[in-house]
């Protein structure tokens, strides 16, 4: 079996002449939770309405489980694309009734343990129009898990949802992944929170993808420097290299970054000052995932 | 799609729209019949031709309106609840969710017939009695239900084409309803142009639509050639708009 749960292979769809989505060739590796990463209109729902079967593609082509055939491949997904779906005349328990008939699922307890799992057991018998926006999330997904999926597809699961009903279905996907062995791709644009739950990221931008990195990878780029701006870098770098042992750094015209978690800026400055280095500004900063991925989107670097 | 089917029931059952529209189709007929009774004033309804078989036909054909507006909200339900996305990302096949819904409109078409039919004999059978009905009138009465029930499913298919492509309830029932009310301007124009463009004399379009069976199966004595005719019409009917329906469902993005 392949070692991605998710292929695509230069997805492409256009509506009239506009490219929706263009050559995207996302991998997802199984039990990675893979965070899809793009502004508004990005192409982020186009991908997984791709996926999902729900549109046909222009060009290009999708494997679920290393297979092209994504009949059988489907029934082992579970997805909530864009707006929960449910029928909101029924009752939470109604609603998992309904998908647990259709995907064919026998062992009718299945609903109990589905309503316990997203947190719903004590509103299952209230009609499904009357929950808050968090309570319809948490259904959606818990219609997205019957059948035991592998493979979970949320769209945008924590948009409009206040900080509680955000780290709720956080906490129940990071659960899922690690307790039940679901891989996940979730999209959203709320770039900080995807960071504390995803162990990848693909960044789209105009439909087309433009970086896949590993959480480490994207731990190192945020992650807390002192910026140094000297009269003289090279220098600079040798005397940090030779005499303090910095070597995770990075140079830029005059300014150096120095990448260390421990706050060594008076040491560094009385250093470079004993060896004649003029050094015009100091400071600490944190790393920013947002500053990140827009420097990402604005370089536009396509994956091939 | 054994298993879309039995979901498809479970939601239905659960629509009150289903039993509204079953039971306003069942009232609103009963309340004809009870109008009738009340204008005889004592007349013979008998020799005015009225009985339980007359109050039978009466509750199968004011049914059909119900079933229109009731399959008008199930199907585009599925797409402006998003429903449908549910369905079809879990792998089911566009072909078996269609024809899930081609089968819960038949079920609607025979229970919403039945119901009507059946409680407006009864109270026509109070109010007017049945006469001497025969074994051979029973068996006609069921033939005549049988065939009734035909032509409105192949009408039904139309009506579960239009809603799959429309899409949206509204949009649905004023399409359908307006199928059924035009029937006889588009009838007439067609049988105009048939004779304006081509010199075909007494051209009958209405005999190659279902619903112009509808009204020719509610007798006890049918002529044999339009039973032929109107079956084939209807199956022909049912075939054809189920096909377009399928393919442009199957065809389409959904975007919902």
């Amino acid at each position: 079996m392949s070692e991605y749960i998710l292929e695509t292979n230069n997805l492409t769809k256009t509506y009239g002449r506009k490219k929706a989505l263009d050559n995207v060739s996302l991998k997802i590796r199984k039990s990675d939770i893979y965070g899809f990463i793009g502004k508004n209109g990005a192409g982020k729902t186009t991908a997984i309405k791709l996926i999902a079967g729900l549109i046909k593609p222009t060009a290009g082509d999708i494997k679920l489980f290393g297979d092209l055939s994504l009949k059988e491949g489907r029934k082992k997904i579970g997805v909530v694309i864009e707006n929960p779906a449910f029928y909101p005349y029924m009752t939470a328990r109604q609603n998992i009734e309904v998908q647990r008939i259709t995907k064919g699922v026998q062992d009718a307890t299945v609903t109990d343990e589905l309503l316990k799992v997203v947190g719903l057991s004590e509103a299952e018998n209230k009609k499904a129009k009357n929950f808050s926006l968090g309570m319809k999330q948490r259904l959606g997904i818990a219609l997205a898990l019957v059948g035991d999926p592998e493979f979970l597809i949320l769209d945008e699961p924590i948009n409009g949802l206040d900080p509680t009903g955000i780290r709720e279905i956080r906490e129940l996907i990071i659960k899922l992944n690690q307790e039940v062995g679901i891989t996940v791709l979730i999209s959203s644009h709320i770039l900080g929170e995807l960071s504390k739950m995803c162990t990848s990221y693909g960044v789209i931008n105009e439909g087309k993808l433009v970086s896949q990195i590993t959480n480490e990878e994207l731990q190192r780029q945020v992650r807390p420097f002192t910026k140094l701006t000297v009269n003289n870098p090279k220098k600079a770098t040798e005397i940090l290299n030779n005499e303090l042992e910095i070597f995770d750094l990075k140079v830029d015209g005059n300014i150096i970054y120095i990448y260390d978690s421990s706050d060594r800026s008076v040491e560094v400055n009385s250093v470079l000052a004993n060896n004649d280095i003029i050094v015009e500004s100091i400071s600490k900063e944190e790393g920013s995932y947002e500053d990140y991925f827009i420097k990402l989107m604005q370089e536009g670097k396509e994956i091939a | 799609m054994l298993n879309l089917i039995k979901a498809d029931f479970y939601k239905l059952f659960r629509m009150k729209s289903f039993y509204i529209c079953g039971l306003l189709g069942t009232a609103l007929s009963l309340l004809g019949i009870w109008a009738i009774n009340l204008q005889l004033n004592g007349l013979p309804a008998e020799l005015l031709g009225y009985s339980g078989i007359t109050a039978l036909i009466q509750g199968l054909y004011s049914a059909g309106i119900f079933y229109i507006i009731f399959i008008s909200l199930f199907i585009p339900n599925e797409f402006s609840f998003g429903t449908i996305k549910n369905m079809v990302s879990s792998g089911q096949s566009r072909i078996s969710i269609y024809l899930s819904k081609v089968v819960i409109g038949i079920f609607t078409v025979i229970s919403y017939s039945l119901l009507s039919g059946v409680a407006s004999w009864i109270l026509g059978s109070v109010f007017w009695g049945n006469g001497d009905i025969t074994r051979d009138d029973y068996l006609k009465i069921l033939r005549m239900i049988g065939l009734f029930i035909i032509a409105e499913v192949a009408m039904q298919c139309i009506f579960i084409m239009v809603s799959f492509v429309i899409r949206r309830s509204g949009g649905a029932v004023a399409v359908n309803l307006v199928i059924t009310m035009l029937n006889a301007i588009v009838f007439s124009s067609i049988n105009f142009l048939a004779y304006k463009w081509f010199k075909i004399e007494n051209f009958e379009s209405s005999k190659y639509w279902p619903s112009s069976y509808s009204g020719k199966f509610l007798s006890l004595n049918i002529p044999q050639e339009d039973i032929i005719t109107g079956l084939i019409v209807c199956m022909l009917a049912i075939v054809i708009f189920s096909f377009i329906g399928i393919f442009d469902f199957i065809r389409r993005d959904i975007k919902e």
